[in-house]
């Protein structure tokens, strides 16, 4: 009997939970094994909020950041605890929503408000939630490729 | 004058450099707003940092280029900041030997144009140089001889030079008042250079006897209590005074020749 953490797209989610459990194992969010999708990017993450388990819609999530050694992410102007290292997120979310700006920060890129560029090569980020970020230097390039500056 | 210019030239230009960036800063913002919102089609504009180091660098350049016509541009004598200036020394007829102004006559001497005065006690023969100042020679000299009588009556001398610019309210400067005593020399020499001075020297030479120079000993103990100063040359029994004119153009490529340039006014 495995204990097992599932990172999965919504739809196959039920699926491949149901025959875990038919075979015996369980599914655990605290696991230490993970079972993932190689081609797909997960639609939600599963969080801890006020020491209780919660299913965090990726969509809703403005940004997420490495505050000493917690991973939190600020959705709804509610902040959630996340389990997985900011390195791991950056390859298993959706780099077409998500982008790494800064060596703590991961940015949802439909709730970008407003850009504002600097002198030096940093840009300073409005999130729809009025979060203020700020785009390092080792992120400067690649967040213009991104958008096309 | 041209330095001004330049200067005026480079303030205005680093303001406007200055607001260029602001404005440049100011359209790229909005331009990268509007991309995000895909408003903004085409090619990315430049990085504001890329601008301002543009504008940066053709700041330097022009001042690299300014520089380099400043450096290269002759300088005409009225570009010269230091000028207009005059200067002069004092020499006694002993300190004048082994010195050039043994060279010099006081009859005749190449490339200057003589000069002569007299008044009751004293003989001026100036010399003023014929040819722009170079330097190397002197641009006046103004030899002033005792012809009054036994100079064995004095035992000490005074002499300053004043220097008064043409249109000014006060007075511009005195200097190298000296004085000496002993056995005096019957002749002296002020020599000096000028250079676009328009103005006024006033060469003044005094002689004072033992009883001269006792009084002004006891005026000057009495006005020191006061802190004051007593001007020996008021006790001198006798007293040489020459005024030489200049006008701007001496010493320079535009004058012409020691006539019309200034005039020697000697005596008191």
């Amino acid at each position: 009997m495995l204990k097992i953490k599932l990172l999965l797209s919504e739809k196959r989610y039920a699926a491949v939970a149901e025959e875990l459990i038919a075979s015996g194992h369980v599914i655990d969010d605290n696991a230490e094994l993970l079972l993932t999708e190689r081609q797909d990017h997960p639609d939600f993450l599963m969080a801890k909020q006020d020491g209780a388990l919660v299913r965090l819609g990726l969509a809703e999530v403005t940004f997420i950041e490495s505050l000493g050694h917690e991973i939190l992410a600020h959705s709804g102007g509610e902040d959630y605890r996340l389990s997985e290292r900011l390195v791991r997120l950056q390859n298993i979310l959706n780099p077409k929503d998500f982008l790494r700006v800064s060596n703590s920060v991961i940015v949802n890129v439909h709730h970008i408000q407003s850009i504002k560029p600097a002198l030096s090569a940093k840009f300073l980020l409005t999130m729809t939630d009025g979060a203020k970020v700020d785009v390092t230097r080792s992120y400067y390039y690649s967040f213009k490729a991104f958008f096309s500056l | 004058m041209l330095c001004v210019i330049c200067l005026i030239f480079l303030a205005v230009l680093a303001a406007i450099s200055v607001a260029s960036v602001a404005i440049y800063l100011r359209i790229y913002t909005k331009w990268v707003n509007r991309r995000l919102a895909g408003e903004a089609t085409g090619k990315p504009l430049w990085s504001p940092l890329r601008f301002c180091l543009t504008c940066a660098g053709v700041f330097v350049g022009i001042l690299l280029a300014l520089f380099l016509f400043l450096a290269l541009t002759p300088g005409g004598e009225n570009d010269n900041p230091n000028l207009p200036w005059i200067s002069y020394q004092f020499y006694s007829q002993a300190d004048m030997e082994g010195t050039y102004l043994e060279g010099f006559s006081l009859e005749e001497n190449p490339g200057y144009t003589r000069y002569a005065a007299q008044d009751d006690h004293f003989r001026y023969t100036c010399f003023l140089s014929q040819t722009p100042h170079d330097g190397m020679h002197p641009d006046f000299l103004v030899f002033v001889e005792y012809t009054g009588g036994d100079l064995a009556d004095y035992n000490t001398f005074g002499f300053y030079g004043a220097i008064q610019k043409e249109g000014a309210d006060d007075f511009s400067g005195r200097g190298g008042f000296m004085s000496g005593s002993g056995t005096l020399e019957p002749m002296v020499c002020f020599v000096g250079t000028a250079c676009q001075f328009d103005g006024t020297f006033t060469g003044t030479y005094g002689l004072l006897t033992p009883e001269d120079f006792d009084r002004f000993q006891r005026a000057s103990e009495e006005a020191s209590e006061r802190d004051e100063i007593v001007d020996e040359m008021t006790y001198a029994s006798v007293k040489a005074q020459f005024t030489i004119h200049f006008t701007a153009a001496f010493g320079t490529d535009a004058m012409t020749g020691s006539e019309g340039q200034f005039s020697l006014e000697a005596g008191q």
